[in-house]
């Protein structure tokens, strides 16, 4: 069995907050909804499923008010609920991700202590799905227009298809730049059934405008039918000189 | 005379014959775990880009091969 230390976490992103270095422990406790179903004629108590689970998800960390940060992300509250992506295994294109597709923020405290450094705390609640897919672009920053078709990653390491019945794609951008910033970057979802032809799986999928950065610049979106083998993402640029851009992409393949 | 494909969806794969050896190498490097030697491979590949509903030609039967089993092409029908 394969272990993991907490300097294996690549990368916790909220949006596009980017929120690692503020963060020292992160907890995910789901709960399965019930109720009581107990009849006449039943001695001891029924309780049955609800049919739905709750996600709460908890943050401690440092007080860290740099733009993009967790100050950032979580003083005033914002109802605008932003897809959260986790890499416990490493920022590392083809290793796993946790992603939730649609994450509200409920609550925020920051602890002054005496002699002792300021600490923040956030809790969050999943008001979508979770799930786990594979990193396709690690976070990281790109300087000029282009894809990861060179990079071959593996949806599975099975046979081809990676699935059939669609699945989800998570985008984070943290930052552009360059000698002069674009405006907006675009995206688009390929895939290939053998690592040398890579067609359009999901073409523009979204365009993210540098004006979002950090508050409102993710996505997650789902595509359905089948998506292949090996996966790769290609972005553009709209305006800017020598622009960049910093960002993650994930592929959820559903079973 | 060659036959003629359009463009099903966008797609981008190696631009040569040459091109397309280095890659499937690459692409068995990188399968076995071999990185460096993929990156090296990869980066003697040169890569056209096809938009979507363009027409293009084969440049030998394997390209055409890896076109349609990621259904990226289809042929084009002679009239008449």
């Amino acid at each position: 069995m394969a272990k993991y230390g907490s300097d294996d976490c690549g990368f916790m992103l909220l949006g596009g907050f980017s929120m690692l270095g503020a963060s020292t422990k992160f907890t995910e406790v789901p709960t399965l909804k019930t109720a009581e179903a107990t009849s006449l004629g039943e001695a001891d108590e029924v309780i049955w499923s609800a049919g739905t689970k709750q996600r709460e998800l908890t943050q401690d960390g440092w007080f860290d008010d740099a733009v993009g940060s967790l100050h950032n992300a979580m003083y005033d509250l914002a109802a605008v609920q932003l897809p959260m992506s986790i890499a416990p295994h490493g920022n590392t294109n083809g290793a796993a991700f946790d992603g939730w597709s649609s994450i509200g923020r409920l609550e925020y405290k920051v602890q002054l202590t005496s002699a002792d450094l300021t600490k923040a705390a956030a809790k969050y609640q999943s008001a979508g799905v979770q799930r786990q897919g594979i990193i396709v672009h690690a976070l990281g920053t790109e300087v000029a227009a282009g894809n990861t078709d060179t990079l071959d990653v593996m949806l599975t390491a099975g046979a081809n298809p990676a699935g059939t019945n669609g699945g989800a794609i998570f985008t984070h951008v943290t930052a552009v730049g360059g000698t002069a910033a674009p405006t907006s970057v675009t995206f688009s979802l390929r895939h290939s059934t053998d690592g040398v032809t890579y067609a359009d799986k999901a073409a523009s999928y979204t365009t993210i405008a540098a004006a979002n950065i950090p508050a409102s610049s993710s996505d997650y979106q789902t595509f359905t039918g089948t998506i292949n083998k090996y996966a790769s993402v290609a972005w553009t640029y709209t305006g800017g000189t020598a622009p960049t851009v910093t960002f993650f992409v994930g592929v959820y393949v559903a079973p | 005379m060659a036959d003629t494909y359009r463009a099903k969806t966008g797609f981008h794969c190696p631009a040569d014959p040459e091109s397309l050896k280095k890659a499937r190498e690459a692409v068995k490097a990188r399968d076995a775990g071999e990185h460096d030697r993929a990156d090296a491979l990869f980066a003697k590949v040169k890569w056209m880009e096809v938009e979507e509903g363009a027409e293009v030609v084969p440049f030998n039967a394997e390209i055409l091969k890896s076109w349609l089993a990621n259904d990226a092409v289809e042929e084009v029908k002679a009239r008449g």
